[in-house]
């Protein structure tokens, strides 16, 4: 049986790495009793993945991770077993049971919905233009390098939407193995825009949710436990 | 949430910043106002290191059982992070609460390797406590120090307040409810250390004075005051399965060493090994219950989510209940995916069947730890394994399926000869050859593996070898060289590989090992001339030590080129360890004889330790070795009377 649980990033757990969440969650998983399924082959290991990696020093209120568990395992034991288990800075929120031919986690990425808090010297109102200004461009070419060499990519179609809201800026973005915006970006060109040194500008960044390709939630998928 | 002592911009520029926020599962929160006592234990290195330290999380779990203290953990910032708090001038926290050590009543320091020493200057640098115990004041912290290095003190005794000499389930109590008395009553810091003293197994170094003679041996070591004892006797735990044991381990983040559950099956060896130190200051042997550890493990590991268990001691094959509990183990965890993991283990068909059960045998090495080349050698430093024991093993391994052997060797071992020293590549070369007389082509996977690493032998306090002169640098990178290269000359040159310890920071150790009061200066001005992390060979700057010692006028090769006379006063022989300093002197001379001593199963050889009344020591065994007076089952030999 697949499981896909909904979870969160919070206070201190920003500066823990993506492989010592995983490592992390496998104990949450043992802690809990909950019955994992585990790979053949030579080390097995619990068949578990995260959707996409979350950057150190950003918090979240909408990770995914999916596992395998034994048939049979009560959903709504799982989930309040993981809940106990967990700690306050790493809340797990909600359980789905996935449908059998569900795409995994990874693959299914496609976007994400991010909160950037702006700093006092970045005003919602001189930010609300500036972000006007940039999403009427029809592209927005910024190099990028590769492992080879440097090239142009045209950013634009990467931006679903963006807008200024009390202070912070809401976006969904694309995020993914096909296409993918780092979340720092658009905040970037937004402060470049307002005519500020990117020295001058720190904002703390909050992972909201992460969507399929056709834009609906990760968490939408199976029936809700 | 708790708040940081750290800005989130200075923890994105260091390494690791999950080394500094604390919060791990099971740290333990309390509420500051409704206590009394403020604990912070330090391990001084990074995290990962100390977080793989059983010590620590048995005396946190012990110390915040009580409702009145509040133990923190702290570790050495890496450098990265110690240039930052420096230029900004943040004091340093304790990981829980995250609130300056300044503030705390205690600064404890796990005191686990010499090399360790000036990351001791460091956290109290750091923290804004003054490094010299005389400069403190009366709101400082008390620093406290205990572990295996507080057996010979006196290096730091001018930077610690305290130390605590044995296990720490025994007197800690006592202590801090006098502390608790004393801050009640507005006692001054003197006066607690003065009452402190008279706690079993507590040290309070400013209460003592050491004077030296003419060629700078010790000539007296006395008490200033009446409530200091001339002489400090350790204290034990009598009866293991009657002490208190972390059921919850703190679980890092990150990965640590040692990311696993630790059970500690049994305190003190019975083999007595010569050269180690380990070896004599924690007997007598005393082992857990069985049943008390199977109930343990469950619960360490349902607690802890960890998936993998390992069994410790210094010698887990001496633990008469090993066969039961892997049996156990084995059942219990193989089913859940739990691996188990057995360091310590004589290789024998035993361990070999239990180490091929419970891990996978292509992937592992296996290790032996002969520690020398000869049986004479190997007589010298009393290993208790014969040339036939390290054979037959190895076959055993080679038919188990192993073609990876590692081998640890000391060099530089009292009265080692040449012949000695090319007795380590002799001995590998020979296990080549057994292993391609044993396992037929056919059966061989891949070529047979052995590499041998030898470290430089220190001698320490409170062993036989407490007497034995060091060798000089370029003595042990000739000896290093000569192994080298007869490695090389080897018939099976291309299975064998050899590899050898730094041969500098092998000198510093024998000076912090076996050093005096004076040689604190030279730990506090090597530490201002800017080392740290000397325990990390490649961060240890031999140069800066050097001039450290020519700033403070203090020679390294008075500690350590120098024979000590057998009627010297060393600077621990204030302290009774159980284990006396005649026995000590009889193995000596034993040693030079290449006389084996028999182990404490097989015989007692009337060490001392049997004035602790328990553990091996009232079991009844055989007979006395020869011409040696001692002390059996039924008489207990009393310290160093």
């Amino acid at each position: 049986m697949n499981i896909r649980i909904r979870f969160g990033k919070e206070g201190m757990m920003r500066y823990i790495g993506h492989l010592d969440v995983l490592r992390t969650f496998q104990k949450i998983f043992r802690r809990a009793g909950v019955p994992m399924i585990y790979s053949n082959g030579y080390s097995p290991h619990p068949v578990m993945s995260f959707a996409l990696p979350l950057g150190l020093g950003q918090t979240s209120e909408g990770e995914y991770l999916d596992a395998a568990v034994e048939d049979g395992a009560d959903p709504k034991a799982v989930l309040r077993a993981l809940k106990k288990a967990t700690s306050q800075e790493l809340p797990v929120y909600a359980l789905r049971v996935l449908p059998e031919k569900a795409e995994n986690a990874m693959a299914a990425v496609g976007g994400a919905v991010w909160k950037v808090i702006l700093p006092q010297n970045m005003p919602a109102e001189g930010a609300n233009s500036a972000l006007k200004a940039i999403l009427s461009r029809e592209t927005i070419i910024l190099p990028k390098k590769t492992k080879t060499r440097e090239i142009e990519l045209d950013i634009r179609p990467m931006i679903v939407s963006a807008a200024i809201e009390d202070g912070s800026l809401l976006m969904t973005i694309a995020a993914g193995s096909r296409a993918n915006l780092a979340p720092d970006v658009l905040p970037g060109l937004l402060a470049a825009q307002m005519g500020l040194e990117p020295d001058a500008v720190s904002w703390q960044i909050r992972r909201l949710d992460l969507l399929d390709h056709n834009g609906s939630s990760l968490g939408s998928v199976g029936e809700e436990t | 949430m708790r708040k940081l002592a750290l800005s989130d911009d200075i923890l994105m520029r260091v390494e690791k910043p999950a080394r500094y926020v604390g919060g791990e599962l099971n740290a333990v929160m309390k509420d500051k106002d409704k206590i009394d006592i403020r604990f912070a234990m330090c391990f001084p290195d990074v995290y990962e290191i100390g977080m793989s330290y059983l010590g620590i999380q048995i005396l946190y779990d012990l110390f915040n059982r009580r409702e009145d203290t509040w133990c923190e953990r702290v570790y050495s910032p890496w450098p990265d992070l110690d240039s930052i708090m420096r230029e900004k001038k943040i004091p340093l926290f304790a990981l829980e609460s995250q609130d300056p050590l300044k503030d705390f009543d205690f600064l404890g320091f796990t005191l686990q390797y010499e090399m360790g020493y000036t990351n001791i200057l460091q956290v109290l640098d750091l923290a804004g406590i003054p490094l010299l115990a005389k400069d403190r004041a009366d709101n400082d912290p008390l620093v406290i120090g205990g572990g295996p290095c507080s057996y010979n003190p006196e290096p730091l005794a001018d930077f610690f307040d305290l130390f605590y000499m044995g296990e720490g389930e025994v007197s800690y109590d006592a202590l801090l409810e006098l502390y608790k008395a004393n801050k009640k009553a507005g006692g001054s810091r003197m006066t607690f250390l003065k009452k402190a003293a008279s706690v079993p197994g507590i040290y309070v170094p400013c209460l003592y004075e050491a004077a030296y003679h003419d060629d700078g041996t010790l000539a007296s070591f006395t008490p200033l005051f009446p409530e200091a004892p001339a002489t400090v006797r350790r204290v034990i735990v009598t009866d293991l399965n009657d002490t208190v044991y972390p059921d919850k381990l703190i679980v890092p983040y990150v990965r640590s060493f040692q990311d696993r559950v630790t059970l500690e099956v049994m305190r003190g060896c019975i083999r007595g090994c010569r050269f180690c130190q380990a070896g004599m200051v924690y007997r007598p042997l005393r082992e857990r219950d069985v049943d008390w550890l199977k109930a343990q493990a469950e619960t360490m590991l349902k607690a802890s989510g960890y998936d993998e268990i390992t069994l410790s001691s210094l010698s887990t094959s001496d633990y008469t209940g090993l066969p039961e509990l892997t049996d156990y183990l084995i059942g219990d965890c193989g089913s859940r995916h739990i691996n188990i993991s057995l360091p310590s283990l004589r290789i024998d068909a035993f361990s070999l069947d239990v180490m091929s059960k419970v891990q996978d045998v292509k992937k592992s090495s296996l290790t032996f730890a002969p520690e020398a080349g000869t049986q004479r050698m190997r007589d010298v430093i009393n290993k208790g394994i014969t040339e036939d024991d390290i054979f037959h093993g190895a076959a055993e391994a080679f038919h188990g399926g192993w073609n990876k052997v590692k081998l640890y060797f000391m060099l530089g071992l009292p009265s080692e000869t040449d012949a000695d020293a090319l007795g380590i590549p002799d001995l590998c070369e020979r296990l080549s050859e057994l292993y391609f007389a044993e396992i037929p082509k056919e059966q061989r996977n891949g070529r047979v593996q052995i590499t041998a690493s030898s470290s430089f032998f220190v001698p320490k306090p409170f062993t036989p070898f407490e007497w034995a002169p060091m060798l000089p640098r370029e003595e042990y990178l000739r000896r290093a060289f000569l192994v080298k290269d007869s490695m090389r000359a080897q018939k099976n040159n291309k299975s064998l590989h050899y590899e050898y310890h730094d041969a500098e920071v092998t000198l510093l150790e024998g000076v912090l090992a076996r050093g005096d009061r004076k040689v604190g200066k030279v730990i506090l001005r090597a530490y201002q001339l800017g080392c740290m992390f000397d325990a990390w060979s490649e961060r240890c700057d031999y140069g800066k030590w050097l001039q450290a010692f020519h700033d403070t006028g203090i020679d390294p090769d008075f500690y350590t080129q120098r024979e000590r006379g057998e009627d010297e006063l060393f600077p621990w022989d204030f302290i009774d360890i159980g284990v006396t300093k005649r026995f000590l002197r009889r193995e000596w001379d034993r040693a030079m004889q290449a006389k084996v001593t028999p182990n404490c199963r097989e015989a007692c050889s009337g060490c001392g330790a049997a004035s602790y009344g328990c553990g091996i020591c009232m079991m009844p065994r055989g007979k006395v070795p020869d011409g040696s007076k001692a002390a059996g089952a039924s008489g207990a030999e009393g310290g160093n009377a």
